[in-house]
């Protein structure tokens, strides 16, 4: 289970990441099960499930595309919308395109994370 | 046990014998080179130090020296591409250490172009795949990104500066505290004097404990401070050195492109990249024209 890294300022990553119980993988939303840029995980943090998305990577990437030193989640809620207001790392443009494709009508609306975040690499 | 050990130093010694001989042998080829040399060739002796530069300065030019890899005709082709890319956008001299500043066009954010600040920390590749590998720390998040040099979507490569390290490739800044990769991403242009020789930054890292991503007393790097580990770590590292492959001439023949090809190479495209360096100074000294501020 990969320990991740919350980057959103919500009151439940923000007291999980200071004592030191940072929130592991229990599941990845697709077909191979291996997490990559902007697929949507399961999430146990503090002794409850959230949903997340996963936003940096430490793992290898193509030309152009960032490479974290962690590996960084924005947790959503139920509905889908993000429990933080602001993102306080750099967030890879590519997520643009990822997250817009992933969002469909009636669907959870993924681009609402690229509103909250700061800077773009 | 006895047995083991008699056979090792027995195979010790005539490996420090065989090395002998080759290096006796090295010796008698490399002066009766340099005679060859001196007497055939005396008078373009400057042309030759050039392509020998040249080496350091595009090494991308250069084909992978694997056996199963080499094809005249496509690295003729590639070379061609690779100087009509040049003559597009100034590539400039740099070096594993440099601060590169590059701008590229972003496909998921077309309204602006992209431009990133970074230490380069890798260079690989060769021909139309060389690429370079930027780090920076953003907002106390280490980021890192690669770049395709001959990439058509990068638009512009700045030395922001120009500088050599102690290391061929400087990986362990990944396991080395945030402070030495940190870099401002407004940094202006540090003055580089044409045909200066490029500074080496003796600055040694030190390295934050273990645990890291790999076994870095293993790697006999120079630019990082003693790493303060127990004495098995060193011994092992000791145990799986391997000090004898420099004498291992069929090893290094395999491992390198032989100097007379390189020469060949290089002698091929020579005059394509004078004219482009000389485009490229042109362009440099209308740009460094700065108007007075003060008027005398």
């Amino acid at each position: 289970m990969s320990k991740l890294r919350v980057v959103d300022n919500s009151e439940l990553g923000k007291r999980a990441m200071a004592e030191g119980k940072p929130p592991k993988v229990i599941h990845v939303y697709n077909k191979t099960g291996i997490g990559k840029m902007g697929d949507t995980v399961l999430v146990a943090v503090k002794g409850e499930k959230k949903k997340g998305v996963l936003v940096g990577l430490k793992q290898n990437q193509k030309s152009k595309i960032p490479k974290f030193d962690s590996n960084n989640v924005v947790l959503l809620d139920e509905t889908g919308t993000p429990l933080g207001t602001r993102i306080h790392v750099p967030i890879p443009t590519v997520l643009r395109t990822i997250l817009k494709q992933k969002t469909y009508t009636k669907g959870v609306d993924y681009t609402k994370i690229l509103s909250i975040a700061s800077t773009f690499v | 046990m006895i047995n083991i050990i008699s056979k090792y130093s027995l195979s010790l010694s005539t490996l420090t014998r065989t090395t002998n001989a080759s290096k006796l042998l090295t010796n008698r080829t490399k002066t009766t080179a340099a005679s060859n040399i001196v007497k055939k060739h005396k008078q373009d002796d400057n042309s030759k130090n050039a392509l020998a530069e040249y080496r350091l300065i595009y090494p991308e030019f250069l084909p992978d020296p694997r056996i199963d890899f080499r094809n005249s005709v496509r690295e003729k082709l590639e070379r061609m591409d690779m100087i009509s890319r040049r003559s597009q956008i100034d590539i400039p001299e740099f070096y594993v250490g440099c601060i590169l500043a590059v701008t590229t066009s972003d496909k998921h954010n077309p309204a602006k172009n992209h431009r990133f600040v970074g230490i380069c920390i890798q260079r690989s590749g060769c021909g139309l795949r060389a690429n370079f590998l930027l780090r920076n720390v953003i907002d106390n998040q280490g980021v890192e990104v690669l770049y395709e040099m001959y990439d058509p979507t990068i638009i512009r490569i700045e030395v922001l500066r120009l500088e050599k390290r102690l290391d061929d490739e400087l990986l362990y800044l990944r396991d080395a505290p945030q402070e030495y990769s940190t870099f401002d991403p407004n940094m202006e242009i540090e003055p580089h004097m044409e045909g200066a020789p490029v500074p080496i930054n003796t600055i040694k890292v030190k390295l934050k404990p273990r645990p890291w991503l790999e076994r870095w007393e293993r790697k006999n790097l120079k630019g990082v401070e003693d790493l303060g580990l127990p004495e098995r770590f060193y011994k092992r590292a000791g145990e799986l050195a391997t000090p004898w492959e420099k004498y291992d001439l069929m090893k290094q023949y395999m491992k390198t492109v032989p100097e007379e090809e390189q020469n060949q190479i290089f002698a091929e495209i020579q005059s394509e990249l004078q004219n482009i360096e000389i485009t490229r100074k042109k362009l440099k000294r209308k740009r460094t024209f700065l108007k007075p501020s003060k008027l005398a």
